[in-house]
Parts: C-alpha cells; sequence; structure tokens
C-alpha cells in the first residue's frame, strides 16, 4: 500500500508504528504542499518516542521531514528494535530514501538501545537485524542536521544488518555512521558526507563476504574520521575516501 | 519530492467535496471500483492520501490509521 503524507502548515504531531501481517508492504511517500513539507514531530504527552518505528517487513519511507523535538522524542526512524530489545522477527527490506531528520528541543532525548555500546544517545536512525538473518537496508540521499543545543549523538545506527548507504549528509556527535556486525552479503558505505563525528565500522559477521567504504567525504571541522574494527574474519575490504578535510581527523584501522 | 498542488488528488480537491467537520482522511486516490464483481463500490486501498488539514475525529494520528493497515482489510 502506498500511503502520501501532504505537507501543511502545521506539523503531524503523532507516533507512527508501521505493524502488519508479513506479505504486505508500505510505502510512506511524503509530498510538499502549498510550500509545506509534510512535517512529523512527537506529541508532548511523553519522552523519549520515536517518531516512526518499523514493525514489519517491506517498507519504505521517502520524502518525509522528521522534527526530533527533544526530550519527547529520542529517535527519528528505528526497524527491528522494540523497548530497547531486538524484534523477534526479523524486519527486512527496509528503504529510507530523500527523508531530512533534524534534531530540536534544549534537553537530550534519549534512544534506548539493545546494544551497549550505543548508550542512549538520541539517535536519527537505527536499524537492526535479528541476528539470524540479513535485514537489507538502503538508506540514500538523506539529510540528517541539528539544529539544536541537543545534537543526535548518532545519525545512522546499523546493527547485523546488510545493505547500503549511500549518498547521505550526516552530522552527529558520536558517529555520523556506526555499522555494528555488518552482516550479509554486504555492506556499502558510499558517496556520504560525514560533516560530524566520521564512520566506525566494528566488525563483520561472518556471513558478510565484502564491506565497502568508498566515495565518502569527511568535512568536519571538529571530529570527523573513519575506524574500522575488528572483524569475525577476515573480509574483503575497500576502504577510499574522497575528500578528507577535517580539521582533527582520526584514522584507525583494527581492535 | 515537488510541490503537487495540481494533482487531481492534491487536499484541496478532497476538501472541497466534504461538508465543514468531516473527517476525510484518509482518502483513495482513485474512485474506481476496485472489484466489479461484488455488489457494492469496493474503494482500492493500494494507494490513500493523508493531510493534516482535514478535521480529526478519535484519537489515532492521520498517518498512524493507515500505517497498520487497519483500513485495508482487503490487501
Amino acid at each position: 500500500m502506498n500511503v502520501i503524507v501532504w505537507g501543511h502548515a502545521n506539523p503531524y504531531e503523532e507516533l507512527v508504528d508501521v505493524s502488519y501481517a508479513s506479505g504486505t508492504s508500505l510505502a510512506l511517500v511524503g509530498r510538499k504542499y502549498d510550500a509545506n513539507e509534510p512535517l512529523q514531530q512527537a506529541p508532548s504527552s511523553a519522552l523519549n518516542n520515536t517518531l516512526i518505528h518499523i514493525a514489519a517487513g517491506n517498507v519504505s519511507v521517502s520524502g518525509m521531514t522528521l522534527n526530533v523535538n527533544q526530550p519527547m522524542a529520542g529517535s527519528g526512524i528505528v526497524a527491528g528494535i522494540t523497548a530497547a530489545a531486538l524484534d523477534a522477527v526479523l524486519r527486512n527490506n527496509i528503504t529510507l530514501a530523500y527523508d531530512t531528520i533534524y534534531s530540536s528541543g534544549t534537553t537530550a532525548g534519549k534512544f534506548y538501545s539493545p546494544n551497549a555500546d550505543l548508550g542512549s544517545a538520541c539517535t536519527a536512525i537505527a536499524l537492526a537485524g535479528n541476528g539470524l538473518m540479513s535485514a537489507a537496508i538502503d538508506i540514500n540521499n538523506v539529510s540528517i542536521s541539528n539544529t539544536s543545543s541537543a545534537p543526535f549523538g548518532y545519525g545512522i545506527w546499523a546493527w547485523n544488518t546488510g545493505g547500503i548507504v549511500a549518498g547521505n549528509a550526516i552530522v552527529a556527535t558520536s558517529r555520523d555512521v556506526y555499522v555494528q556486525s555488518a552482516f550479509g552479503p554486504s555492506m556499502a558505505v558510499q558517496n556520504n558526507n560525514f560533516n560530524g563525528a566520521g564512520v566506525e565500522i566494528r566488525g563483520t559477521n561472518a556471513a558478510c563476504s565484502v564491506f565497502d567504504i568508498s566515495g565518502n567525504a569527511l568535512n568536519s571541522a571538529q571530529t570527523a574520521g573513519v575506524r574500522i574494527g575488528r572483524a569475525a574474519s577476515i573480509r574483503p575490504a575497500r576502504c577510499m575516501f574522497r575528500t578528507i578535510r577535517s580539521r582533527k581527523s582520526e584514522r584507525r584501522v583494527g581492535d | 519530492m515537488g510541490t503537487d498542488e495540481s494533482d487531481v488528488m492534491a487536499p484541496a480537491n478532497a476538501l472541497a467535496l466534504v461538508s465543514a467537520n468531516v473527517d476525510f482522511t484518509p482518502w483513495l486516490n482513485d474512485g474506481a471500483d476496485a472489484d466489479s464483481l461484488t455488489d457494492g463500490f469496493q474503494g482500492a486501498f493500494d494507494t490513500l492520501n493523508v493531510w493534516r488539514g482535514s478535521p480529526q475525529a478519535g484519537t489515532s494520528g492521520r498517518i498512524q490509521k493507515v500505517s497498520a493497515h487497519s483500513l485495508a482489510p482487503l490487501l
């Protein structure tokens, strides 16, 4: 099913939980209308919410503008995780394209990840496979930025997933993109603009035959870096950058 | 995604078809009968439209109404 979300002068103040039985699909397609973007943000009734929680497979979100209005919101789009635990059911084939996600507010919102490495930092996009199979993801041409004193800790966090993260522009304070246990058949991080804290690939699962970090640009004036951590076993890897102009760039390989 | 006021299914066109204070979101993308062999009009739920400008009945969000496929029992 395709759902066209038309823009309006006022935001959609609601939380979206995408859930339905397997065998179907959902495409949320934002459309500008009367010069207004389709803007979604959290209502003021509770704290640390996820704006779009994906609890189904075969879901795409495109053309949407998400205001992660902290502390009512603590994350933008989350798939494969429910209440700080991995979903028992695989959420496969998740596509996010041409979305704009920004943070606002002055008090940090929290995203409670089941992975201790992530802590509870506010996160724009968090996608996780269930550790048994790949959750194929495609995140392309998404803009992630901060407009507040409560910035994103992580821009895109992908755990136990395979797929492609390409063409995005990201500002976050801990990692712009953080890939943990990349899954199969491959993981590619290509042609992104890292405008905050850079990228870390922290290991590959045995099911990941190759990971490719190429064509990206490190643009931050602060902390952009690239870190490639220990893999479960040796994987073919390519790491080539288009631009490195960070004032304080870190390059670390190994663990 | 571009501005699309001229689209026949744009919100202003849907709004023009209903009286004041009527919750008209979501609405179907076209008026075709999806199943002519079944009595009555069978809407095509493959594409639905959502707009913040529609009055809202109930507590469910406008996007959430359709994101659980709750309005598409035929799918």
